[in-house]
């Protein structure tokens, strides 16, 4: 046995393989690498539900939250003066905001990377030109609605001017606002809770889905869900929630511009 | 008492499948059907074909659920274009009604887009109809808070088939991850 083993001509092999499922084990005692490890797995596999939970939990906090907001309008408007209305959209703002900072805390292991870099300059003219056809599209999907049927006539500057607020307010609550916050809960918190569990492709659909779906408003779902589609690929291809929020703000920006020109 | 290996003569203990020295089958389990014990088939290659088996067929019981809801919408789509076909011209039931029917026309739409995405890919089409379900009820209880109560044990079932359908989507993911990552099978 010595001999053969100090014969060079010798090649050396595994001294052992495991009785059990015929793997090469390690030498000596360590056990089986393959029988170990199956023998680890439980018989039930327990999934740590969390990231979905924590992106579901934030999606139905925010709908809560704005849901509340059209109840509050809708009992407080009829009583009070025209500048109850914006008194309850700076609440309802301000608490949609607190709601998403809140959330971002124990995401924030996954928000760090796409907020600590900007991603290449070139996204940084990708987003304003994409914002041009985002705008086109949501004015011809709602122009073809409103021919078929009337629709209720949606004006986002109208109530703060006329309550004697400065267009600076209409700019911060309708185009800076929901650039931030709104690419933090969607493409940042929900979006990376998404990828992990559904992929790159499956998460960009579905979160441009849940964004469409909690502007409550079906007319606009159908050129929501394309703005979605193109924030999701934005975030995706970029790896920066910095573009999204240029995309969504120059979005929001064009249609109040548009309003102003009385377009 | 111990086994000697047909191959290479080395000597193993009686239970085991494999030889310790060469690692070629050994001859008594080779010869008879592997018997494995109930614990064991958890465990085993074919315990967890049958979990991922069984895991897919939930997951996918939310198509039923989805082409069901999409049925429902479909039908109200065609009660409301009925009434605004059948109004008063001008009226403003008839401009309610087409607007009404429009709104409903588009989920409709919508949740058989998602039917239709859940044969090829259940998890995401069931969390999406989750969603988008809550959403719609939560509009409903602010257009009309009467009607919050009603249908609540048909609204409680189907919440709860599709977040069932959900945990089976994302358990089936998981385990397929795990045994993708965990090699080869072992058996020749």
């Amino acid at each position: 046995m010595d001999q053969a083993l100090a014969d060079p001509r010798v090649v050396p092999v595994p001294a052992r393989f495991c009785a059990q499922c015929g793997t090469p084990a390690p030498t000596g005692d360590a056990p089986c690498p393959r029988c170990a490890v199956r023998a680890a797995i439980p018989a039930a596999p327990v999934i740590a539900n969390v990231p979905l939970n924590g992106a579901l939990i934030l999606y139905f906090a925010l709908l809560a939250v704005i849901a509340a907001g059209f109840i509050a309008g809708a009992v407080l408007d009829d009583r009070f003066s025209p500048g109850a209305g914006v008194r309850i959209d700076f609440w309802i703002t301000g608490i949609l905001s607190a709601v998403t900072a809140v959330a971002c805390l124990p995401a924030w292991r996954y928000l760090a990377a796409p907020l600590a870099t900007l991603g290449h300059r070139r996204w940084y003219l990708v987003a304003p030109a994409l914002s041009l056809l985002t705008v086109a599209v949501g004015t011809l999907a709602m122009r073809a609605l409103g021919l078929i049927a009337s629709l209720p006539s949606v004006d986002y500057s109208r109530q703060y001017l006329d309550a004697g607020y400065s267009w600076l307010v209409p700019v911060l609550l309708v185009a800076v606002q929901p650039a931030v916050f709104e690419e933090l809960a969607f493409r940042g918190v929900i979006g990376s809770a998404m990828q992990r569990v559904l992929g790159p492709r499956d998460a960009v659909i579905v979160t441009a889905l849940l964004f469409a779906t909690i502007h409550l408003s079906p007319a606009s779902f159908p050129h929501l869900f394309v703005i979605g589609l193109a924030l999701g690929y934005l975030r995706h291809r970029s790896g920066s929630l910095y573009p999204g929020m240029v995309l969504h703000f120059c979005h929001n920006g064009l249609v109040l511009l548009l309003e102003y020109l009385g377009v | 008492m111990n086994a000697t290996c047909p191959h290479c003569s080395a000597a193993n203990q009686a239970s085991a499948r494999f030889c310790e020295s060469c690692g070629k089958a050994m001859p008594g389990a080779a010869a008879g059907p592997r018997v494995i014990g109930a614990k064991e088939f958890a465990t085993s290659g074919a315990g967890r074909d049958l979990q991922l088996q069984q895991l897919a067929k939930q997951a996918r019981s939310v198509t039923v659920t989805l082409f069901a809801l999409s049925g429902l919408q479909f039908l109200g789509c065609v009660i409301f274009a009925a009434i605004w076909s059948t109004s008063r011209a001008g009226s403003q039931a008839k401009a309610t009604a087409l607007v009404i029917s429009m709104t409903v026309g588009i989920i409709a739409v919508i949740f058989t887009a998602l039917a239709a995405w859940s044969r090829r890919n259940p998890l995401p089409a069931a969390i999406v109809g989750l969603v988008l379900l809550i959403s719609l009820w939560t509009i409903d209880v602010i257009s009309n808070p009467a009607t919050a109560a009603q249908g609540w044990i048909i609204k409680v079932a189907i919440i709860a088939a599709l977040a069932r359908a959900i945990q089976a989507g994302m358990k089936h993911r998981a385990l397929k991850r795990e045994l993708d990552g965990d090699g080869q099978p072992a058996f020749a």
